[in-house]
This record gives structure tokens, C-alpha cells and sequence, in this order.
């Protein structure tokens, strides 16, 4: 050879300082993500501190009236809750059947060519924005409902609920179908080996196999729900309600939000610290709940690796 | 046997049926969506004719009722409208031969009429008040209000009506005040047809007047589809009367929105997921990482339009502007980004990295030369689906306090805005006639946009996975 | 075969490696001869393929890798405070099981390493030489910008990752199971290939093959359970093994 190694080596002082600027540009992206997730907790919190401080928590607690703009001003926090568990639950009773029984029939009994045209077609519905999914709740599922329910608010939390179930199908059938494509052919084919059909297969291996992963998919479903704004906002009205019913007007924690924050209040008003506070709500319920799943995910992932 | 086979027949079905059912209710909200706004055309075909119309309403005397009418809110320069003489004020009576009761009732008359892409309908309108009546003075007699015809105009002359005239009834309607007198005539036009039975009381006598004071015309419309949607999506938004509704604003705000986004969450969720997955260690604050990632990935996207009020707008002091609003949306974006660029490095097989390794290739060299340009389609693939996410997102931007009413298009990083889904959010909350209609255009367009993103996505993906995978 | 007097290029000294709880390779010793071929068989879990890639540092990516003894490379510990594997590699050039040629034209597939590694001479003379050494030029001359890795043939493709690994000068090129995703033309024309590389090159392979072992190694080293259990000239170590277990394994008792 008539280069040297080390003739070549020469110039690699250069290229260790490249590689070290790398490293630590994109340590500190890294970083970032924990910075700022640890600064959004630290804003909730600094921004919350007035309103516990005016308001007892216990009254925040268990407080049935929401009126933050009565004189006096009441800051009970169910009716809001409330509204989120009517919309919530509706939501989840249409979303998980559809969406796992969609999961098993893409992963278990759709031919492939069905498979390949399905899996996109229900990706491009889940890129449908909310607000066209809250128009429709309330230009067409409302007045159709009200045909069966004459009772029926023109904002209700059903139509609300029942349109956000919908939009949540796709999330969970294709959050579910990973998981069951997680589970390993070698649990299927035992089953079949023995002679079961695919429903026995479905229903009595990989399903109950799957189980904690279906649990994180259902869990993952719910946060989509509780933080549902747009749907909610047009469909589901402006109303505290205490106890909350589905058929009339409703305000969720989010509405709740966004009815504060699309007023005219001065900066500096009172009533910002309850955005902060229910905002407070929301991120920690979300966070409990996202951590639980993707610890519960990454276990499942794990046992099957 | 043949029950175990049954069920899972039955099963099979079942979850087929699923399937089906949430296609096709999605595919009926996108399709009734679009139906809604069809009327589109005819609302431009009015407005291309010269006139905005609004709804007003008189109150009947003596009882708690109102009757709805259409006014001519405003009136083009230079349109066929203005050469035919109508002005804004004038109240629209019938349109074709269909009675006006709300705007929509015109535009459907137009709409509706036989012919081709142009027809030229007979339109019949009241003159706005001192064209048709003059001057009213309103007095009062033994406590009882009369309305007085001080200065009758030249109409008002030509149907028999004098100078000193008390106006009593038009076709049986009380007339009670200044305002509503000519109001009266409208309602009595369009309800009795003309000419109207005036009851008048000159010079202390009893004097029965009839009158015609509506002016009827040939107004030619211009019924076009495609130049209907197109004038939708570059005009600027005329936010009191729908027929002249506007996207232009928001879709230039949407599109200086997603541009800083993209400038900001772009790199940054590449960078942190080539951080993850190539260089972090396998460590305690690895695992926090990724959890809170994860966790910002599921954040509502409310609680995310609060960071951005508060940060950006308030603390960083940019205002309501299209640079927060850009940042705001890449808080939201930046964990979709980050996982879904980390699951196309996963995809990157590991010899592909030996092999540069081996060849004495530093980690950066490695990601920089091979790793990052074979998950280019991945990234992309992410990238794309993201964007469309942030380009269909409201909520944070409505937290935000993203004005409502942009009449104008922004120009630059500071302007205040609107984006596509805000301004549809905005349309679909009002009550008037033709916002849904216009509301549901705007979801047309934006959810073609979107549809379309979503298509080159997939079709990248598929192409991508066809080619390393043979 | 070899000269005695002659230092090692590359040695191991006690060398044990853990992944995590589990323990790979059971202080491994042994001396490998500079320009000679180096075979090292075993079934597989033995461990080869580990020390292989213990050589050119290349297990450091899996995390939870530990290690202890030594490697010496020119009597330098390789694993040792200050080394930076980026420099073991460029020395140490490697072949993988699979063919795993870049998704670039022949040309940039083989002036990658020259390129990163600052190489400031007649690019275009490099790659022809490297591609000839691993008898590739021939078939590749007139495309070599047009055609990518992936446009090859199996073989070409593992020739072509021969040509890569070569144009940095390696002064050791590691070769793993380099024939075993191969048909048997290929991997006859690779075992040519391998000999005429050993003139100027250590080559250290991993083989499957007892076969191919005795046909173009020099040395070979038989591995059971992480264990070096015999090392010694080719000849003597398949005629006259000195473990039992050797003699097993090469009869075909196991394996």
C-alpha cells in the first residue's frame, strides 16, 4: 500500500470536534423535551397558585356550580368533570367495540388485498380535522337525533359524545391491531395447531394475550376523549350543568377553558388562574393517564420482544 | 362442530360489519359535509350580481310578533345591480317568482331557476324609506302616535300620497312609527302583493290610496361552480354577509402558521429522534425522555394552547401574532414528529450502520451519510402526517385568542390571524343563513387539502417499503 | 507456515465479554498472525461471531456490552482509555454475513471510507484498485456510477463490500460467515479471493464451513460455549486435534 495509515489518520482532529458538536447539539435537543415538559408543569402550577389561593379546594372539589363570572363567583368543579365523564363514557361505548372488532377483523380474517386498501383508508379518516367532525354533530347528527329524542337540546352532550366516539374509531382500531400484531404467530399457530378455529384463536389466545396492550390502547382512547376541545365546543354547548345529562347543553373541563380564554378579560383578571387550574386538571389527569399506557405498552412489547 | 364454525361465522361477521359501519359513517359525514355546500354557487351567483343581502325583521303593532324580510345590504359599484338602479337599503321582495322571506330563500331562488350557467331572473324590491315615502315625522295625538308624511317623495307624489298625510295602515297593518311605516309597506308588498291598500287621513277625512312603490327589474346571474369555489378561496373575508365570505385570509394564515412550524419542529423532532435512537444511553433520563415525549405526544391540545398563551404570547411577548401561533403548533407537533422519525431510524437495518462503522465512519458520519438518507421517505412519510394534523388543528390556536374576524391578509411573522379551522369554527357557530354553507365549503377545501397530504403520505410509504424491502 | 519470530498483529488476552448478565466468551487467548488467514469455527452460539466483532470494537453499540482482558492491536489495548474505535475500525476493516452494500452508485459505495476518512489523492485510483483487489472490477467498470450496490449480484454485492472495506487500506480484514448468504460459484470465487488477499492482508474469518476453514486458512481457532478450546495450525487442527472436543466437532459428532 502506498498511502500510510496515518497519512490518512491526520486529519480526523477535525472530524472528532464535528462528531462532538453533534453529540452534545443534539444531547440538548433531547434535553429540551424534558425542559419543557417540566416547564409546562411549572406554569400550571405558578399559574394556578391565586385561584388556590381565593378558592378552597375543597369547594374546587366538590363544588356543584361553575359560574366564574356570577357575583359571587362560584368555582365548584363536578358539573365540569361531569360533562367530561357523560362525554367521555359515551365516546368509549362507541369507540372500543367498533374499534377492537375492527382490529380483529384486519388482523385475523381480512384477506391482505382487503387489508392493504382498509388500513389506509381508516388513516386518511383519523387525519379528519375535529371541527368538521364537531360541524357535523351539530348540523346533522342533533337534528337527526331529534327525531327519535324531541327533548333533545340543540347543544347536547350526546351528539357531542356519539360524533367524538366515531372519531376516535380509527385511533383505537389501529392502536389495537398493533397490539395484536405484537402478539407472536407462534401463539396462533399453537392454537391452530390444535385444531381451533380462528374465532377460538381470537377470542380464547391472542385476545386474552393481548389484554394489558388492548388495556393501554382503551386508556389511550380515553385521554383522546377527556381533551376533545373543538367537537365538544360546537356540538356540546356552554352550560354548567349539575347532574349532568346527556340530552341537554353541557361544559366540559375543556369548553370550560375555552369559554375563559375566547372572552374579553383583561390579562390580569382573576379568572385566567381558573384556566390554569382546570388546565392543571387536565395535564395531570392525562399524564397519569399516558404514563400508565406506555408503561403498560412497553411491558407487553417487552414479555413478546 | 358445526356450532363452533357457526360462531365464528357469526364472529367474523360481526367484526366485518364494525368496520363497515365506521367507514361508512365517516365516509357519510365527509359526503353530507359536502352537500351542504352546494348552495355555494347560487350565493355567488347574488353576490357576483351586485347584492349582499341581510335579514331584518318588523315588529308587528299591538302584538309580540315579528315578520321576517330581506334588505339589500350592500350594493357593488359598477355591478348590474347598481346600473338597475337598487341601492343599499332597498328591501328585496321576490326573486323569480318566489317570495324572499331570509337571504337563503333568494340565493335557492337562483339556484334553483331553470336555464344554464347564466339566467336573468325578474327581481322585485321596495326602495330603501326616503326614496319610496319622503320624510316622516312621527307625532302624537291625544297620546296616540301618527305617523306624518312631512316630505313625500317623488314615488310617494306619483302614488297619489300628499305632503300632511297621516299614514294609518298599509294592507291592513298598523303603521306605528317612522321606521316601521315603510317596513309595513314591505311586508304588506310581500305578503298581499301590490298595489298595496294604503289607509291615509288627510285633512281630518278618511282617504283610501292605491299604490305600487316597488321598482321590478331583469338582474342577470352568473351561476358558476368553479368560479364560485375559486372567488371562496381568494377573497378576502367579508365577515357579515356569507355570500361574500372569504377563505383567503385564513389560508394564508394556515400557510405562514405551518411554515414556522415546520421551520421550528422540523429539526428539532429530527435532531431528538436521532438523539433517542442513535446516541442516547441507555439510562434513567433516557426512559424520563421518553416518557415525557410520549406524554406530550397525548397532551390536549387545549392544555397545549394555554402553554402557548402563555409563553409565547404573554411571557416571550410575540403577541397574537403567526410567530406564536407557529411555535404554539410545533409544542404540539414536535412529540409526532419526534416518534414517528424515530420509527423510520428503527427501520434503518442494522448492517446498513455496521457497514459504515467498519469502514471506520465516526456515529455522525454515519447517521449523516447513511441512516438519515435511507429513512428520508420515514421521516417524510411523519413529517407530512404531522403537518396535516397541525394544518386540521383549532383548539390551540382558539386558546391562543387567533382573532376570529381577519379581514385582511397577514403580511408578515408579527400580523395577528386566522387559520382554516378557526375560520370554520368561527362560520359554523353562527346562526345566520349561509354561514353553515359556507362553513361546510371551507371543511371541503381544507379536508381535500388534507386528504391530499395524507395520499402522497401513504403512497410514499408504500413506495418506500417496496423498494428496501426487496 | 508462519514465521514464530514474527510479533502477533492482533491478540487477546484473557478476553471476556458479558451482554448484560449473560457471559459470552471465557478469557479468550490467543494470537493472530499478520498476513496469514486466521479461521475461527464453532457451532453456532460459540461465540465467534462475538469475538470477531470484539475486534474492531464493533459490539460497542449493544448496550450492557462489558468486557475484560485485553485486545492488542500492534501491541496496543484497543479497549483502552483515549482509544477512539472510530481509529480501530479504520485499521480493522470488516465483512458481514450479509452482503450490506449502501444504497449508492459502486463508485461512492467504495470512496465512502476514503471520503470520511479525509483522503486527498486520486479518488477514482483508489476505488479501481480496491475493486480489482476483490476481482470486481471487471464487472462492475462500466457502470460504476450507474449501478448502485443493490443492482448486483449476491456475490458482487459481498465483493463489493470486500472492494469498501479494502480501499482504506485496512492493515486486518475481519470476515464474517462472509460466503453463508451465498450459492457455492460465489462463495468459491470469495475463497479465491481470500488467498490472494492474505499477500498483503491479515484476514480473520468466521466460518460455519469446516470446509472452507481448511481450505484457505492458515490458523485456525475452534470456539465452544465462548471458550477457545484449540488453536493451532490449520493442518494440525484438523488432522490431529488435541481436545476432544475438537475432534467431535470437526468428525461432525455435534455441531
Amino acid at each position: 500500500m502506498d498511502v500510510t495509515p496515518h497519512a490518512v489518520v491526520r486529519v480526523s482532529c477535525g472530524r472528532s470536534r464535528r462528531e462532538g458538536l453533534a453529540t452534545a447539539g443534539l444531547t440538548t435537543t433531547g434535553l429540551l423535551a424534558v425542559v419543557v415538559t417540566l416547564a409546562i408543569i411549572a406554569l400550571f402550577i405558578e399559574g394556578s397558585v391565586p385561584f388556590f389561593r381565593e378558592v378552597q379546594l375543597g369547594d374546587f372539589v366538590e363544588g356543584t356550580r361553575w359560574a366564574p363570572l356570577h357575583e359571587p363567583a362560584s368555582y365548584g368543579i363536578l358539573p365540569l368533570v361531569g360533562a367530561t365523564v357523560v362525554t367521555t363514557g359515551i365516546a368509549l361505548a362507541v369507540a372500543m367495540p367498533l374499534g377492537l372488532l375492527s382490529a380483529v377483523f384486519l388482523s385475523t380474517y381480512a384477506p391482505s388485498s382487503v387489508r392493504r386498501i382498509l388500513k389506509p383508508a381508516l388513516e386518511l379518516l383519523a387525519g379528519v380535522p375535529t371541527v368538521v367532525y364537531g360541524f357535523f354533530a351539530l348540523r346533522f347528527v342533533t337534528p337527526l337525533l331529534q327525531g327519535f329524542i324531541p327533548a333533545l337540546g340543540f347543544w347536547n352532550g350526546l351528539s357531542a359524545g356519539l360524533v367524538m366516539g366515531v372519531m376516535i374509531v380509527p385511533y383505537v382500531a389501529s392502536l389495537s391491531e398493533d397490539v395484536l400484531y405484537a402478539v407472536p404467530r407462534s401463539l396462533w399457530e399453537g392454537s391452530y395447531a390444535l385444531g381451533a378455529t380462528r374465532f377460538e384463536t381470537v377470542v380464547r389466545v391472542v385476545v386474552p394475550a393481548a389484554l394489558s396492550g388492548l388495556g393501554a390502547a382503551f386508556i389511550l382512547a380515553m385521554t383522546r376523549a377527556v381533551g376533545e376541545t373543538m367537537i365538544v365546543a360546537l356540538a356540546a354547548g356552554r352550560t354548567p350543568t349539575w347532574p349532568p345529562d346527556p340530552t341537554q347543553p353541557l361544559l366540559t373541563l375543556t369548553t370550560a377553558i375555552v369559554n375563559i380564554a375566547t372572552g374579553d378579560h383583561e390579562a390580569t383578571a382573576f379568572i385566567w388562574s381558573a384556566v390554569f387550574a382546570i388546565g392543571l386538571l387536565l395535564f395531570l389527569t392525562t399524564l397519569v393517564l399516558n404514563t400508565v399506557s406506555y408503561l403498560v405498552i412497553r411491558r407487553f412489547r417487552e414479555r413478546y420482544a | 362442530m358445526s356450532g363452533r364454525r357457526t360462531r365464528g361465522w357469526a364472529f367474523a361477521c360481526l367484526a366485518g360489519a364494525a368496520l363497515g359501519v365506521s367507514l361508512v359513517v365517516l365516509i357519510i359525514l365527509i359526503a353530507i359535509t359536502a352537500l351542504q355546500a352546494g348552495p355555494i354557487t347560487s350565493m355567488r351567483a347574488v353576490a357576483g350580481a351586485g347584492i349582499s343581502l341581510s335579514l331584518r325583521s318588523m315588529d308587528v303593532p299591538g302584538t309580540r310578533d315579528a315578520v321576517a324580510f330581506v334588505t339589500v345590504a350592500q350594493v357593488e359599484a359598477g355591478s348590474p345591480a347598481a346600473g338597475l338602479g337598487m341601492s343599499r337599503g332597498d328591501a328585496l321582495l321576490t326573486v323569480g317568482d318566489t317570495p324572499v322571506n331570509r337571504p337563503s330563500q333568494a340565493w335557492d331562488a337562483v339556484g334553483a331557476a331553470p336555464g344554464g350557467r347564466e339566467v336573468t331572473l325578474p327581481v322585485v324590491w321596495m326602495p330603501r324609506p326616503e326614496i319610496t315615502l319622503g320624510t316622516l315625522r312621527a307625532a302624537s295625538v291625544e297620546g296616540a302616535p301618527r305617523v306624518v308624511l312631512s316630505a313625500p317623495s317623488e314615488s310617494a307624489q306619483a302614488g297619489g300620497l300628499r305632503a300632511g298625510d297621516v299614514l294609518l295602515t298599509a294592507g291592513g297593518i298598523p303603521i306605528a312609527g317612522t321606521r316601521q311605516a315603510w317596513e309595513a309597506l314591505v311586508v304588506a308588498a310581500r305578503t298581499q302583493g301590490t298595489p298595496i291598500e294604503l289607509a291615509l287621513e288627510r285633512e281630518g277625512e278618511p282617504v283610501l290610496v292605491r299604490w305600487d312603490p316597488t321598482a321590478r327589474a331583469e338582474l342577470p346571474f352568473v351561476r358558476d361552480p368553479l368560479r364560485a369555489w375559486w372567488t371562496f378561496l381568494t377573497t378576502l373575508n367579508e365577515p357579515r354577509y356569507p355570500e361574500r365570505a372569504g377563505l383567503l385570509p385564513a389560508f394564508v394564515g394556515s400557510v405562514y402558521v405551518v411554515l414556522v412550524m415546520a421551520a421550528v419542529a422540523f429539526p428539532l423532532g429530527v435532531a431528538g429522534a436521532v438523539y433517542l435512537e442513535e446516541y442516547a444511553p441507555s439510562n434513567f433520563l433516557t426512559r424520563t425522555i421518553e416518557i415525557l415525549v410520549a406524554n406530550l405526544a397525548g397532551t390536549p391540545s387545549a392544555v397545549v394552547g394555554i402553554i402557548g398563551l402563555e409563553v409565547f404570547a404573554r411571557a416571550l411577548g410575540a403577541g397574537r401574532s403567526i410567530l406564536a401561533g407557529g411555535l404554539t403548533l410545533s409544542v404540539l407537533i414536535l412529540p409526532m414528529m419526534i416518534v414517528a422519525t424515530r420509527e423510520a431510524l428503527r427501520a434503518v437495518p442494522r448492517t446498513l450502520r455496521e457497514a459504515a462503522l467498519a469502514v471506520g465512519a465516526t456515529r455522525w458520519e454515519t447517521v449523516r451519510h447513511h441512516v438519515l438518507p435511507y429513512a428520508l421517505p420515514g421521516i417524510l412519510t411523519g413529517t407530512i402526517l404531522s403537518f396535516s394534523r397541525a394544518l386540521g388543528e383549532a383548539a390551540p390556536l382558539l386558546l391562543l385568542g387567533a382573532f376570529l374576524f381577519v379581514t385582511y391578509v397577514p403580511q408578515g411573522l408579527g400580523d395577528s390571524f386566522t387559520v382554516v379551522p378557526l375560520q370554520i369554527f368561527e362560520w359554523a357557530t353562527r346562526p345566520q343563513d349561509g354561514f353553515a354553507t359556507v362553513a361546510a365549503a371551507a371543511i371541503v377545501i381544507l379536508v381535500a387539502l388534507l386528504l391530499l397530504l395524507n395520499a402522497v403520505a401513504i403512497v410514499l410509504r408504500t413506495r418506500f417499503q417496496r423498494r428496501w424491502s426487496g | 507456515m508462519s514465521d514464530p519470530g514474527a510479533p502477533p498483529i492482533l491478540s487477546t488476552r484473557a478476553f471476556s465479554l458479558w451482554y448484560g448478565s449473560h457471559q459470552a466468551l471465557f478469557q479468550v487467548t490467543l494470537d493472530i498472525a499478520a498476513r496469514q488467514v486466521t479461521a475461527i469455527i464453532g457451532p453456532s452460539g460459540c461465540g465467534k461471531s462475538t469475538l470477531i466483532r470484539a475486534f474492531n470494537r464493533l459490539n460497542d453499540l449493544i448496550p450492557g456490552v462489558r468486557t475484560s482482558g485485553e485486545v492488542l492491536f500492534r501491541g496496543e489495548e484497543i479497549y483502552g482509555r483515549g482509544v477512539d474505535p472510530v481509529d480501530v475500525r479504520r485499521h480493522i476493516g470488516m465483512v458481514f454475513q450479509k452482503p450490506n452494500p449502501f444504497p449508492k452508485s459502486v463508485f461512492e459505495n467504495v470512496a465512502f471510507g476514503l471520503r470520511i476518512n479525509g483522503f486527498r489523492g486520486n479518488l477514482a485510483e483508489r476505488v479501481e484498485r480496491a475493486l480489482q483487489q476483490a476481482a470486481l472490477w471487471d464487472e462492475v467498470k462500466d457502470d460504476l456510477h450507474r449501478k448502485t450496490g443493490y443492482d448486483l449480484s449476491g456475490g458482487q454485492q459481498q465483493r463489493l463490500c470486500i472492494a469498501r472495506a479494502l480501499a482504506v487500506a485496512p492493515e486486518v480484514l475481519l470476515m464474517d460467515e462472509p460466503c453463508s448468504a451465498l450459492d457455492p460459484i460465489a462463495s468459491a470465487k470469495i475463497e479465491d479471493l481470500i488467498r490472494e488477499l492474505a499477500r498483503s492482508v491479515t484476514v480473520v474469518i468466521v466460518t460455519h464451513n469446516m470446509q472452507q476453514a481448511a481450505r484457505v486458512s492458515n490458523w485456525t481457532a475452534f470456539m465452544l460455549l465462548g471458550e477457545l478450546v484449540e488453536f493451532g495450525p490449520t493442518r494440525e487442527v484438523f488432522t490431529r486435534p488435541t481436545d476432544g472436543r475438537t475432534e467431535a466437532y470437526i468428525t461432525g459428532r455435534f455441531g
